[in-house]
């Protein structure tokens, strides 16, 4: 998978479990499991936090990103 | 007292689609008939672990680890409700029904059938074969497989609709006996409400004089926005002023904001996102023709919506919504997936107030009496009843 869309990124999160800031997943770690480059994961990301679809919280200078509410929904419109 | 363990994976404030509210709307008017329900749902931000609301024990399930397979979190998340509800068992609960919603909860629900040797209810609010059409990948196949395997373990089947009943009869071969057709109800109070029109037009920025449509629900295909923007643009010929609001959000709103973009109408068409169950009322109300463009719907509870705030409604003619609308008499119906249909259907009601009234006066009228959560309520404690072999 090269180019995982914005739904793949918020499904990606609800389903390991990354809903709350304490299950928030690192950049790097999110990177390895969608197998994507860089730079278009981190465009991705930018623009969900933008829209309100996913926050960040810092962790020893690392940027982790969990899934808000918003972001749940539209992950599970997905399945639904 | 007839005791219950409801499992939905969505229940308010975690709603997705159609099975939240109705888990809520039907598990309060099951407590208030005297059923002791417990429902056992997935946790959502801001939601409290565990809370009783109406007579309701609503458990939120946390569920600590996951895996980037959308089955695999599925079959997580049913193995993490099996455990809350073996919880309560340790702590005194019995339950004499197991009742799940759709095959996201079958697994749990399969399970807890067998240990506890209980009865199995499970509601379908719909079936992959209808959602996909067809059955072309391995996951599809084996949400088929499980809704299968649902409809042969639980004692009775509940669909939402006659037409979702004698799919799940057809598709999944279950005795006709065995499946209950019962519809989705309406809590008529959410929509008891006095608003000012023309501030809520002012805030939404649609012109107080403008022809104003609503579309509402899951930004999904089968929800058919995607022939509903076209037809607007073929209403906007006789109707230069007006207005399309769609209330909503889901995965395909970035494809439907370029089909606006891409027929010059983007500027007339509202993308609201997820705003909150008073502003949705508020929007229905200010509004002059509602319309829902499902290509599939076992059901339709936005139609059960529009018709409780007094919008005139113009739906596809499939499933569920050829069963709540009839048409011409509180309700239109057009065809699905037909732009050209569908602009009729909505200059139908737009060039005719006084058949706008008519239907808007049937529509409440049919709602008030048919969909009450009470009835529903009571038609379902005699499915409980009778699979408990107590007789009704």
């Amino acid at each position: 998978m090269n180019h995982p869309n914005e739904i793949t990124v918020l499904t990606t999160l609800n389903n390991i479990g990354a809903i709350r800031p304490e299950k928030a997943i690192s950049f790097s770690n999110l990177l390895a499991s969608l197998r994507v480059r860089e730079d278009v994961l981190r465009s991705i990301v930018e623009k969900l936090v933008n829209q309100n679809y996913i926050e960040a919280v810092d962790k020893n200078g690392e940027k982790y990103y969990y899934l808000t509410s918003k972001g749940i929904l539209i992950a599970l419109s997905t399945y639904s | 007292m007839l005791s219950v363990a409801m499992l939905t994976w969505e229940y308010p404030p975690r709603i997705v689609g159609g099975i939240s509210r109705h888990c809520m709307g039907l598990s309060r008017a099951l407590a208030r008939a005297g059923v002791d329900v417990h429902v056992i749902t997935l946790e959502f931000p801001g939601a409290k672990g565990y809370e009783e609301v109406d007579g309701v024990k609503v458990y939120r399930v946390r569920v600590e680890i996951g895996n980037p397979n959308f089955l695999t979190w599925v079959f997580i998340f049913n193995h993490f409700m099996e455990k809350q509800v073996g919880m309560l068992l340790q702590s005194g609960c019995s339950f004499d029904i197991i009742h799940v919603h759709d095959w996201l909860t079958t697994p749990a629900g399969i399970a807890l059938k067998h240990i506890m040797d209980r009865r199995l209810v499970l509601t379908m609010h719909s079936t992959e074969i209808g959602r996909s059409t067809t059955l072309d990948n391995p996951d599809a196949y084996t949400k088929d497989s499980i809704e299968w395997w649902g409809t042969y373990e639980a004692s009775a089947v509940i669909a939402v609709s006659s037409s979702l009943r004698w799919e799940i009869i057809n598709h999944f071969k279950v005795p006709e006996w065995k499946v209950y057709a019962l519809p989705n109800g309406i809590d008529l109070d959410r929509f008891k409400v006095n608003i000012d029109r023309n501030s809520v037009r002012m805030k939404w920025g649609i012109p107080l004089d403008a022809p104003l449509i609503v579309a509402l629900g899951r930004l999904t295909s089968q929800k058919g926005f995607q022939h509903l923007i076209p037809a607007f643009a073929k209403i906007l010929h006789k109707y230069p002023n007006a207005r399309l609001i769609i209330i909503g959000d889901g995965w395909m709103r970035g494809e439907l904001e370029s089909i606006a973009w891409s027929l010059g109408v983007r500027d007339k068409v509202i993308f609201t996102g997820f705003i909150g169950d008073r502003e949705v009322v508020e929007i229905l109300k200010s509004g002059d023709v509602m319309v829902i463009p499902s290509v599939y719907e076992p059901f339709g509870i936005t139609a059960l919506e529009g018709m409780a705030a007094g919008i005139p409604v113009v739906v596809s003619s499939v499933g569920g919504l050829r069963e709540i609308v009839e048409h011409e008499k509180d309700g239109v119906w057009v065809y699905p997936a037909n732009p050209d249909s569908i602009a009729w259907g909505i200059d139908r009601v737009l060039s005719d107030p006084g058949f706008a009234n008519y239907i808007r006066r049937n529509a409440f009228n049919k709602v008030a009496s048919k969909y009450s959560w009470d009835s529903i309520a009571r038609e379902t404690i005699k499915i409980y009843r009778r699979v408990l072999g107590e007789g009704v």
